[in-house]
C-alpha cells in the first residue's frame, strides 16, 4: 500500500528523487493545499473510495494516509 | 485512455480542437474584431538590460511556451487551433523618458481590435531611464491570469540566464489532451454526482434580480490597499482555524452580501486553477475557470463558522474543479433545473511568490462578463490590493466604495472577534463613520429661528388688526375679510370657552369646505383646544370610534356652528396657550387595524409654516387654493399659511378637488398662486392639459406647485415642464408623515429630472437620520430607515402611550425624540434624500420575495403606459399578482412581453387590467385597497387547457391549474407557473400521476411532455416510437420524423390538425436517429406496429434520411410494413456530398439562414440555440451520409410535399427525378401554400389534408 501511494504521489509531482518513508510528514511532501487535494482525488479514484475533508486534514504522515485507505478498503 | 489520434498533421502544423473554455469564449463572439479580449500587462525590471538581452529572453519564452504560439483558424468543421513553429522575431522597441507617457502611448499602440484568427501574442520591449521591461498584449484565448505570472518568471529566468530543466514543463498540447480526456476518467463520474447533488435543491444562486443584471457590460473599478499588518493578522487567523485566506475573504464578502442584499443563500464564482499539480503549474495556457460556490449564511452564526463552512465547500469544489462551466450548464439543463445566472459575483485571492526582480501591472478591459469581480492580489509579505471591478449599469461608484470600505472593516474586526455573529460585524470603518457623521452634521444643519411664544391664531389676529379690510377667504357662497373672519372666530371661541372648552381639550370638527370651517378652526384654536377633523364621508362606526378614542370635548358640525356664532363677544379671547400645546390631531389609518390620532403642537406647526414662508414667500397677493380634504395634513398649511402673511384663501368646491377642469377654473377665477397636488391627481391634471393645451393659460397665476403624499416620478415633472415655463412656475416635492407636522423634507424640481426624484433636504430645525436595524447611522448612499428628529416631530398618538413609545423613541444622536417612519431612504452625497419605498413594501408570493415596486416600475417603463399599480389578489384561496395600468390603448401584450423580459416568471402578474384611471382614496392617493378588491376576469382554469390536444393533456392542464391556481397551457412549465417541490409531491400522490416518478415529473414538466411520458409509462410497448396522440377508432398509424434540430414539439400543430380531421390515426413520433442500432429498433417496432395498424410515414426535411434508413432496413425484413411515405420539404443532394456543408457555416450565419427559412429558433435563449445548433449539425451529418450511399431503389410508395417559397427546395422541378434515384416511383407531388421551410407548422392544415388524402 505504501509503495502504491508513493507511486501515485510521484505521478502527480513528477519527482522521484526524494526518499520517502511511512514516517515522512505530509507537510514535507512540498504539496500546496491544491496539490494535496489532487493527491486525495487520485487516491479516491484509484481505490474507488471517498476521503472526507476532515480525514484529509488529519493526515500528518504518509502512514496516516495508508491507515485511512486500508480501513476503507476493508 | 487515448482512443483516437489527437492531432492530425497538416502542412507544418499540428491541429487540434479548442478546449471547452476556449469554445465558450468563441461562442461569446470571440471571432469578432474586439479589444475586450485583450489582456494587457507590463512586466518591469528595475535594472537595466540590453535590448538584445530582453529580446533573447522573449525568444526563449516563446520557444518554451508553445501555448503562446497558438493560432486559431476556421475550418469546415468549426474552429481549430494549431501551434506555429518557433521562429525568431523582431520585437518593437520603445524608449521613454517618463513612466506615465509610456503607459498611455503603449496602450494606444498596442490595444488594437483584433479577431481570434490573427496573431494572438503581441509584445514590445521598453526602456526607461532606470528600468526596462515588456509590454504585452495577449489574447485571452491564450492564457489565464495565472499564466501571466509564469510568463514574468520565465522572462526573468531568461534574463538571469537560469537554465530550466527541459522536462519540467508540460507542453500545452499535453495539457489540452489531459483536459479533453477528463470526460473518460473516474473523476468525471464523481464530478457529475457532486454537481448534481449541489444543485438538487435548486439553490438560490443570484444576488441581483434579472432586471438589475442588464445587458450593458461596461465596467469600472476601484483599488485599495490591504495593509500588510492586517494581512498578517488574517494569515494568523487562517493558520489557527486551518483555513485558506481565500475562505476568509469569501466569508467577509458573504457576511456583507447577507447584510446588504438580505439573502441567506447565493453563489460566488470561484476561479479554480484547473491545472494538474506539478508540471502543469508552469505551463502557459487558458485552463482556469470559475465555478459556483454556494454559500449558506445567516445572521446568528459566528464569522469563524462561516469561514469553516466555506473552507469545506471550497475543498469540495477543488476536488471537482475539472468540471467546466459548460459541463455544468449542460448538466443543469439536462436536469431541467433553471439557473438564470450561475453567479453574479466572482471573487479570487491570488498570492504571488515574493520577488525583488520584477513588477507586474495589469490593465483590465473596460467590460465585464459578470456584474461584479472582487480580486485580492499581492506578493507574499507585502501589501495586497483589493480591487473591485463592477458593471456600471449594476452598481454606482459610491456603492462600490462603500463595499470596499465594508470589506476592510469586516476584515479588521473579524480577525480579532472570530466568534462575532454575522449580524454584528461592523459594515463601516471607523474612518467612514466619522466622515458620515461630519457629512450629516452639515446636511442636518437646519437651525433657524421662529417665534416660540406665538401661535397660529395670535399671528392671524395681528394680521386682522393690521389689514382688517383685506379679503381673507373666498368660497362659492361668500367672501370674508380678515376682520369678518376674526370676529366670527372670536364668537365661536367665546361660545366654546363658555361651554368649558380650553387648553388640553380636543374638539371634533365635521364641516363642509365653506367659510364656516375657517371660522370654526380659528375659533377652536383661540380657546387653546386642539381641533380634530372628521370626514363627512366616514362611516358612522369610524366616526364613533374616533370621537370615543379622542375623548373629544365636543363635535362642531354645521348645526353647532350656527349656534356658536350667536355668541356676542367678538373680541380676541385671552388664553395662555403656548407652543407646547396641541394644535391639531389627525387620525390616520394604521397598517395594523384601528386608526390612531397623531397630535401636533402649535410650536411644530409654526416652525413648519415659517419655514415654508421663508422658502416659498407668499405676500399679500398670494392666494392658496384649499382643495385637500382637511383629514389629510397637507390641508393644514393650506388652511393657515396665508393668514399669517396677509394672503388669501380660495376654498375649492367640496367633492370637486380631483377634477382637472374644476381646479383650472378655480385657479383662474381666484388668481391662485400656490397649490398642492398628490402625484396621482397631478397625473390626471397633466393628462387633461395635454389633451386641452389651450387651458394652460388658466394656470397662469400659479407661481408654486407643491407635490407630496406619494412618490413623485420624473416623468410627471418633465411633462409639467413641457407645458409650462420653468421661470414662471416651480415644482417642489415635499415629504413627511402626518406624525411629524406635514412635511420634513423638500426638493425643488429642475425642469429635467431623472428618476428617482429625491425627497430633498430637511426643513428648518429638522434632522433626518437614516439608520440600520440597530439604529446605527448608515453612510451616505446606503439605504436604511428614515427617522426624523427636531421641532417637527409630533407629540405622539392621542391616548396611546404604547404605540407612541414604539414609534417615537429617544433620539440616540440628540436630546429630543426620534420618529421612526418605516420608510426606506438614503442620502445622496449632495445632501438630498432619496425615498425607496416602505420597509413593509415587500410581499411573499409562492414563497418568493417580491418587491411590488419593482414590477410596477417595469410596467411603467413600457411605452404608452401612464401609470401602473400591482396588487395581490386572492382567487380560489391562492394569491396572484394583478396589474392595473392606465394607457391610451390596450397594450397587455406589450406589457406582458416586457415583464417576461425583465422579471422572473414568478414576478410577472397573472392578469393585466386596463383602467381609464386609477381609483383614488380620500387623500388622493392610488387606492390599493380598492384595487385589491376589484373583481377581475381571470382566464379561467379551463381556459389554459384550451390548447390541449388530447384528453391526457387536457387532464394534466386541469390538474396543474387546480394545484397552482393559475391557468396552465400545454406548453407551460409547471415550475415556471409557480410550482414548487411541495406542489409537485402533492400532484404525484394523486392516482392520475401514480405511474410517474419524481424524476419523470421534473424532466417532463409541461402538460405536453408529461402526457407523452404518462402514455409511455402506461404502455411501454415501444422504445423509439413515441405515441403523441391516440385516435379514438384508430386502425392506422402515422409516424412522424422531425427535421434537423427538431423535436416532438415541431409536430404539435400538425398532430392537432390531423386529429381534428380524423380519429382513425394513432400518431407516433420518432426522434432523429443516428445509430444503426436505433434505426434497427425503429424498424422492428414499426413491423410490430404494422401488425395492429396500417403504418404511414412522414418526415420533414433532413428527417427523410432517417426515413430512408428505416425503409432500407425494412426492405430486408418486411418490405410492406410501411404503406406509404411522404417526404416533406426535402430533396436529396443532386450529387453525393462527402462533407456536411453546414459544418463550414459559423453559428451566426447558420442562425441567419435558418431564420430566413422561417425557423422558430429566434425566440430561443442563447444557450438553447447552441444546443439546437449542435443537434442540427449531428442530424445533417446523417443526412449527407445517407444520401451519399448507393443502394437499391426502395419500393415503398413515396409522395412529395414542398413549398415553392422554401429556400431549401429551390430545385423543386427536379425533385421527382432526384427522388426516383432512391425510390422506384414517386406517387404524387403537392406544392403547398406556405412561405417557409417549416410549413408543417406554418400550414399544418394543408399538410394534414394532403397526408390524409394520400393515406386514404
Amino acid at each position: 500500500m505504501f509503495e502504491q501511494l508513493v507511486n501515485i504521489y510521484r505521478n502527480i509531482v513528477g519527482n522521484d528523487e526524494v526518499e520517502l518513508t511511512p514516517k515522512t510528514k505530509v507537510s514535507d511532501l512540498m504539496l500546496s493545499s491544491l496539490g494535496l487535494i489532487q493527491l486525495v482525488c487520485a487516491i479516491e479514484d484509484e481505490y474507488d473510495i471517498e476521503i472526507t475533508n476532515s480525514e484529509m486534514k488529519s493526515f500528518k504522515t504518509i502512514q496516516d494516509v495508508v491507515r485511512v485507505v486500508e480501513k476503507k478498503l476493508k | 485512455m487515448t482512443d483516437a489520434p489527437k492531432y492530425e498533421r497538416e502542412g507544418f502544423f499540428l491541429e487540434f480542437d479548442l478546449t471547452s473554455s476556449q469554445l465558450n469564449f468563441y461562442n461569446d463572439g470571440l471571432a469578432a474584431d474586439e479589444t475586450m479580449w485583450n489582456h494587457i500587462g507590463i512586466i518591469r525590471f528595475n535594472k537595466k538590460y540590453t535590448r538584445q538581452e530582453l529580446s533573447d529572453s522573449l525568444d526563449r519564452l516563446l520557444q518554451l511556451q508553445e501555448g503562446l504560439r497558438l493560432q486559431v483558424k476556421p475550418t469546415s468543421h468549426g474552429p481549430v487551433s494549431f501551434i506555429r513553429d518557433f521562429t525568431k522575431r523582431e520585437y518593437p522597441f520603445f524608449s521613454f523618458s517618463d513612466e506615465k507617457e509610456m503607459e498611455t502611448r503603449l496602450c494606444e499602440i498596442m490595444n488594437r481590435p483584433r479577431s481570434v484568427f490573427e496573431e494572438l501574442f503581441d509584445c514590445a520591449i521598453f526602456e526607461l531611464p532606470d528600468a526596462c521591461g515588456y509590454f504585452a498584449n495577449i489574447h485571452h484565448i491564450l492564457l489565464d491570469g495565472f499564466s501571466t505570472y509564469i510568463i514574468a518568471e520565465n522572462l526573468r529566468d531568461g534574463l538571469l540566464q537560469i537554465e530550466l530543466p527541459a522536462d519540467s514543463v508540460l507542453t500545452y498540447r499535453e495539457c489540452v489532451e489531459n483536459e479533453n480526456n477528463h470526460r473518460l476518467t473516474k473523476r468525471y463520474a464523481r464530478d457529475v454526482a457532486f454537481w448534481k447533488e449541489i444543485f438538487a435543491d435548486r439553490p438560490q444562486t443570484a444576488l441581483l434580480s434579472a432586471q438589475e443584471r442588464t445587458f450593458d457590460f461596461s465596467s469600472a473599478q476601484i483599488t485599495c490597499d490591504i495593509p500588510a499588518d492586517l494581512l498578517a493578522r488574517i494569515r494568523t487567523f487562517c493558520a489557527k482555524s486551518d483555513a485558506a485566506p481565500d475562505s476568509f475573504f469569501l466569508a467577509v464578502y458573504a457576511s456583507y452580501f447577507h447584510r446588504r442584499f438580505d439573502t441567506n443563500q447565493f453563489a460566488v464564482g470561484v476561479p479554480v486553477l484547473n491545472r494538474n499539480y506539478g508540471k502543469q503549474m508552469h505551463t502557459v495556457g487558458l485552463f482556469m475557470h470559475s465555478l459556483p460556490l454556494i454559500i449558506d449564511i445567516n445572521a446568528d452564526i459566528s464569522f469563524a463558522a462561516v469561514v469553516q463552512s466555506i473552507e469545506d465547500s471550497r475543498t469540495n469544489l477543488c476536488k471537482h474543479q475539472k468540471f467546466t462551466q459548460h459541463d455544468l450548464r449542460q448538466l443543469l439543463k439536462e436536469d431541467k433545473v433553471s439557473v438564470g445566472s450561475l453567479f453574479d459575483v466572482v471573487a479570487d485571492y491570488i498570492e504571488f511568490p515574493k520577488n525583488d526582480d520584477f513588477e507586474l501591472q495589469f490593465f483590465f478591459p473596460q467590460t465585464l462578463s459578470v456584474p461584479l469581480e472582487i480580486h485580492v492580489q499581492g506578493f507574499t509579505d507585502d501589501t495586497f490590493q483589493l480591487t473591485l471591478r463592477y458593471r456600471t449599469a449594476c452598481f454606482d461608484a459610491e456603492e462600490i466604495r462603500l463595499m470596499a470600505d465594508a470589506f476592510l472593516s469586516i476584515c479588521a474586526f473579524a480577525v480579532g472577534h472570530p466568534d462575532c455573529a454575522v449580524a454584528d460585524l461592523p459594515l463601516y470603518s471607523d474612518l467612514l463613520q466619522e466622515r458620515t457623521l461630519e457629512q450629516l452634521r452639515v446636511f442636518n444643519d437646519t437651525a433657524a429661528s421662529y417665534p416660540t411664544e406665538k401661535c397660529i391664531h395670535t399671528l392671524f389676529e395681528e394680521q386682522a388688526a393690521k389689514m382688517p379690510e383685506k379679503t381673507a377667504v373666498i368660497s362659492a357662497e361668500e367672501t370674508l375679510t380678515y376682520e369678518e373672519l376674526n370676529r366670527r372666530a372670536n364668537r365661536i371661541a367665546h361660545a366654546l370657552i363658555e361651554k368649558g372648552v380650553g387648553k388640553g381639550d380636543t374638539v371634533g370638527v365635521m364641516l363642509p369646505r365653506k367659510t364656516h370651517l375657517l371660522s370654526a378652526l380659528f375659533g377652536i384654536l383661540k380657546t387653546g383646544a386642539a381641533y380634530l377633523p372628521i370626514s363627512l364621508d366616514d362611516p358612522q362606526e369610524r366616526i364613533r370610534h374616533i370621537l370615543t378614542d379622542s375623548k373629544a370635548k365636543m363635535l362642531v358640525d354645521e348645526d353647532a356652528v350656527r349656534l356658536l356664532l350667536t355668541a356676542e363677544n367678538t373680541e380676541n379671547p385671552h388664553t395662555d396657550v403656548c407652543g407646547q400645546d396641541t394644535c391639531y390631531c389627525i387620525y390616520t389609518s394604521g397598517s395594523t387595524g384601528e386608526p390612531k390620532g397623531a397630535c401636533i403642537s402649535h410650536g411644530s406647526l409654526l416652525n413648519r409654516i415659517m419655514w415654508m414662508q421663508e422658502k416659498y414667500p407668499l405676500d399679500a397677493d398670494g392666494v392658496i387654493l384649499q382643495k385637500t380634504p382637511y383629514t389629510f395634513d397637507v390641508s393644514v398649511w393650506e388652511l393657515f399659511w396665508w393668514s399669517l402673511f396677509g394672503g388669501q384663501l380660495a376654498l375649492s368646491a367640496p367633492d370637486e378637488h380631483f377634477l382637472p377642469a374644476k381646479i383650472l377654473e378655480e385657479t383662474d377665477k381666484n388668481k391662485v398662486t400656490h397649490l398642492h397636488f398628490v402625484p396621482s391627481v397631478f397625473d390626471l391634471f397633466l393628462t387633461y392639459l395635454e389633451k386641452n393645451p389651450q387651458k394652460c393659460k388658466k394656470f397662469a397665476s400659479v407661481k408654486q406647485v407643491f407635490l407630496s403624499g406619494e412618490a413623485l416620478s420624473a416623468s410627471l415633472v418633465n411633462r409639467f415642464y413641457a407645458l409650462f415655463d420653468y421661470r414662471e412656475v416651480k415644482l417642489a416635492n415635499l415629504y413627511g408623515p402626518t406624525e411629524c407636522t406635514i412635511d420634513v423634507t423638500y426638493y425643488d424640481c429642475a425642469p429635467n429630472e431623472t428618476d428617482p426624484v429625491p425627497i430633498g433636504k430637511p426643513i428648518a430645525n429638522t434632522q433626518i437620520r437614516v439608520v440600520d436595524e440597530k439604529m446605527q447611522t448608515v453612510p451616505v448612499g446606503v439605504t436604511g430607515e428614515l427617522c426624523i428628529a427636531g421641532v417637527n416631530v409630533g407629540q405622539g398618538y392621542l391616548h396611546n402611550p404604547v404605540l407612541t413609545a414604539q414609534k417615537f423613541v429617544k433620539d440616540p444622536f440628540g436630546d429630543g425624540k426620534l420618529y421612526k417612519t418605516g420608510d426606506l431612504a438614503f442620502w445622496r452625497s449632495d445632501g438630498n434624500i432619496v425615498f425607496c419605498g416602505r420597509q413593509d413594501g415587500q410581499i411573499k408570493l409562492h414563497g418568493q420575495r417580491i418587491e411590488i415596486g419593482e414590477i410596477e416600475s417595469v410596467i411603467a417603463s413600457v411605452q404608452d403606459v401612464q401609470s401602473a399599480t400591482v396588487v395581490v389578489q386572492t382567487h380560489a384561496h391562492r394569491q396572484i399578482l394583478v396589474a392595473f395600468y392606465c394607457a391610451q390603448t390596450e397594450c397587455e401584450r406589450a406589457i406582458r412581453a416586457h415583464c417576461e423580459l425583465h422579471l422572473p416568471q414568478y414576478m410577472v402578474p397573472r392578469v393585466f387590467v386596463r383602467l381609464a384611471q386609477m381609483p383614488l382614496n380620500a387623500n388622493g392617493k392610488t387606492d390599493r385597497k380598492q384595487l385589491m378588491q376589484m373583481p377581475v376576469q381571470l382566464a379561467d382554469i379551463e381556459n389554459g387547457a384550451q390548447d390541449a390536444q388530447n384528453e391526457t393533456e387536457r387532464m394534466i392542464c386541469r390538474l396543474f391549474s387546480e394545484e397552482l391556481g393559475v391557468s396552465v397551457g400545454r406548453n407551460d412549465n409547471f415550475f415556471d407557473c409557480g410550482g414548487t417541490s411541495l406542489s409537485m409531491i402533492s400532484l404525484l400522490s394523486q392516482p392520475y400521476f401514480s405511474d410517474l416518478t419524481r424524476e419523470d415529473f421534473i424532466r417532463n414538466a409541461t402538460p405536453m411532455n408529461m402526457a407523452v411520458c404518462l402514455q409511455n409509462r402506461q404502455k411501454p410497448d415501444y422504445s423509439v416510437l413515441q405515441l403523441l396522440q391516440k385516435g379514438e377508432n384508430a386502425e392506422k398509424a402515422i409516424v412522424l420524423i422531425p427535421f434537423a434540430g427538431g423535436d416532438a414539439a415541431s409536430f404539435a400543430a400538425l398532430t392537432y390538425a390531423i386529429s381534428k380531421r380524423s380519429a382513425d390515426y394513432d400518431i407516433y413520433y420518432v426522434r432523429f436517429l443516428h445509430t444503426e442500432e436505433d434505426i434497427r429498433t425503429a424498424a422492428r417496432e414499426m413491423i410490430a406496429l404494422s401488425q395492429k395498424r396500417k403504418v404511414f410515414l412522414y418526415s420533414h426535411c433532413a428527417g427523410s434520411a432517417v426515413a430512408v434508413r428505416i425503409l432500407r432496413t425494412l426492405e430486408q425484413d418486411d418490405k410492406n410494413a410501411v404503406a406509404h411515405f411522404v417526404a416533406g420539404g426535402s430533396i436529396p443532394p443532386d450529387k453525393p456530398v462527402k462533407r456536411n456543408i453546414w459544418r463550414t457555416v459559423p453559428l451566426f450565419a447558420w442562425k441567419a439562414m435558418l431564420k430566413k427559412a422561417g425557423a422558430p429558433f429566434v425566440a430561443l435563449e442563447k444557450e438553447q440555440v447552441g444546443d439546437v445548433y449542435a443537434r442540427y449539425l449531428l442530424d445533417t451529418d446523417l443526412y449527407f451520409d445517407t444520401f451519399a450511399m448507393q443502394c437499391n431503389k426502395l419500393h415503398c410508395p413515396v409522395s412529395l410535399l414542398m413549398s415553392k417559397e422554401d429556400v431549401f427546395t429551390k430545385k423543386y422541378d427536379s425533385a421527382t427525378m432526384i427522388w426516383e434515384r432512391y425510390f422506384s416511383k414517386v406517387h404524387s407531388v403537392r406544392y403547398i401554400a406556405a412561405d417557409t421551410h417549416y410549413f408543417q407548422s406554418e400550414n399544418s392544415e394543408e399538410t394534414a389534408e394532403f397526408l390524409l388524402t394520400v393515406f386514404e
